[in-house]
């Protein structure tokens, strides 16, 4: 991440559920306004979306496959930094849905 | 997939399936003692008036139930979308649906135009309001993914299993005259409702929660694309020309068990679950039931060969369509108890603490017991069509069967509401 923002990277994609949404949500629990938790896993977790605008969090998912994605989540005020960093980078391209508060 | 826009609001509230969840077991229930007091005569011909009643407990009761709660969690985790006014939708089509299959049944065993008009309105009433409901879904908001194509296919199989099905009523009470088409009308009101609605649907179904539930790859291509557009092509065709064309349609669920089996079989981490095990008994048992299907009849005894037909439905029905559903009600009741409470503590992480294992939401080793019982029952099913002698062992075992899973759902909602009620407490505190 360019400038204050530092990733945090788990892998989720080999787990069962409800496996990968306690290893996300522990590392939610956890995770600093200076940090962004960048996920590995195999499909969208939709369900997981609409809780995390609730709870003052925003996402960025890139669709590579349909069996691969990678999941972005950070605090809400940290939308500024990560939309900064995004546009330097090449993940604004299609297949990409986000969720801003 | 382009899925900017959509709502997210659409995790129903866990009650909303649940409801339809606890009711199918009740239905086979009932079922079980339909046959202790209908005694040998039931297992004569699938004609007698005792057996529709039963069948319609077992597809109606049992498995329409199930597919109907399943859908509303499935649509919104697969495809991100759910139905509109979901409270609603449910409140009337669970209702309309227990009233109606109860209507229908007696109205089999006891033929009045109350009954027969009843049932009539109740379950058009239900399944028109759920087929809107999700159409509009289906049709407009979801991305053309191969599960979600099955899906679509199968809510048409659904409706065509409703207008026969309204048809054959109507017939009944004498609004209409279809004397001549009787049989063939029924035939694919059967397989419609069988190989079109329940298989279509649990086949497209696969295809998503065996890869996401047991970390398996995806099933090929040229599976999960052209399997659920062949199988429901054929049932058209079968139409007109079912001598030729159902062969077509015993072949490719073969086709589909052989492409379960390799995809179980790659799973990265091969733990020993029931709901495995339950969807290895439904693959094997396709593959047995292309093995019986075309066997000649002179290979057949000839008690096996007068009840072939019987046999082949019984057996698809309870080995493969009822295995699967209960296979994953074991694994989607824990699941959604434990996702929807995970969901509870995003306002507060800490509570998490009090969310119990996944285990203790359903025993590992009491779904192992609930695929022995099914095991057993299915066995005697068999043999009661062989022998209708041993009839009242069949409906013990299958009191004792539906006891346990509803006991088992039971204590998986008692422990839902539990640790929510310790949930609030901590959010409040």
């Amino acid at each position: 991440m360019k400038e204050s923002l530092i990733l945090i990277k788990i892998d989720v994609s080999a787990l069962a559920p409800p496996e990968p949404m306690t290893v996300i949500l522990t590392h939610l629990a956890k995770l600093t306004a200076q940090e962004c938790l960048l996920i590995k896993h195999r499909r969208q977790p939709f369900p997981l979306y609409e809780k995390l605008k609730q709870a003052g969090f925003s996402y960025h998912c890139v669709v590579h496959t349909q069996d691969e994605i990678t999941l972005y989540i950070f605090h809400q005020h940290s939308q500024t930094v990560f939309d900064e960093w995004l546009v330097t980078s090449d993940l604004s391209a299609s297949g990409s849905a986000k969720g801003k508060h | 997939m382009n899925i900017n826009g959509l709502s997210f609001t659409a995790l129903p509230l866990i009650d909303l399936p649940f409801r339809f969840f606890i009711t199918a077991p009740i239905f086979i229930i009932l079922c079980a003692f339909l046959i202790l007091f209908s005694g040998e005569t039931l297992w004569v011909s699938r004609w007698q008036p005792n057996m529709l009643a039963l069948t319609h407990g077992f597809t109606l009761g049992f498995l329409t139930m199930v597919m109907m709660g399943a859908l509303l969690q499935l649509l919104p985790v697969i495809g991100g979308v759910g139905i509109a006014k979901p409270r609603l939708v449910v409140g009337i089509c669970h209702s309309t649906l227990v009233i109606g299959t109860l209507c229908l049944m007696a109205n089999f065993i006891w033929p009045i135009t109350l009954f027969a008009v009843s049932s009539l309105i109740f379950l058009a009433c239900s399944i028109g309001v759920y087929l809107c409901a999700f159409a509009w879904v289906l049709v407009k908001q979801l991305s053309e993914g191969d599960s979600i194509i099955g899906f679509r296919l199968a809510m048409i199989a659904l409706f065509i299993v409703l207008l026969l099905g309204v048809g054959l009523l109507s017939q009944s009470l004498g609004f209409i005259g279809i004397n001549s088409m009787g049989k063939l009308l029924t035939n694919n009101h059967a397989l419609f409702g069988l190989a079109g609605w329940v298989s279509l649907l649990i086949i497209s179904v696969s295809f998503q929660v065996i890869p996401m539930f047991h970390v398996a790859p995806s099933f090929p291509k040229i599976i999960s694309r052209y399997l659920p557009s062949s199988l429901f092509l054929l049932l058209v065709l079968a139409i007109f020309k079912p001598n030729l064309i159902i062969p077509l349609i015993v072949l490719i669920h073969g086709v589909f068990a052989l492409s379960l089996l390799w995809v179980i079989s790659q799973r990265k981490r091969k733990i020993p679950d029931s709901t495995i095990r339950f969807w290895q008994l439904a693959a094997l048992t396709l593959i047995l039931l292309n093995i019986f299907y075309f066997t000649p009849n002179e290979y057949l005894s000839p008690i096996i060969s007068q009840q072939k037909v019987l046999l082949i439905t019984a057996i698809y029905l309870y080995f493969y369509l009822v295995a699967v559903v209960q296979g994953m009600l074991l694994k989607i009741l824990p699941f959604l108890s434990y996702t929807h409470l995970q969901q509870k503590c995003m306002i507060n992480f800490t509570a998490m603490q009090a969310i119990p294992h996944m285990h203790e939401f359903l025993n590992k080793k009491h779904g192992q017991w609930l695929f022995y019982i099914h095991l057993v029952t299915g066995a005697f099913l068999i043999y009661t069509l062989l022998t209708p002698s041993v009839y009242w062992v069949l409906a013990l075992l299958l009191l004792i069967e539906f006891s346990w899973l509803l006991y088992l759902m039971n204590k998986t909602i008692g422990l839902y509401f539990l640790t929510l009620n310790k949930i609030n407490s901590s959010v409040n505190e």
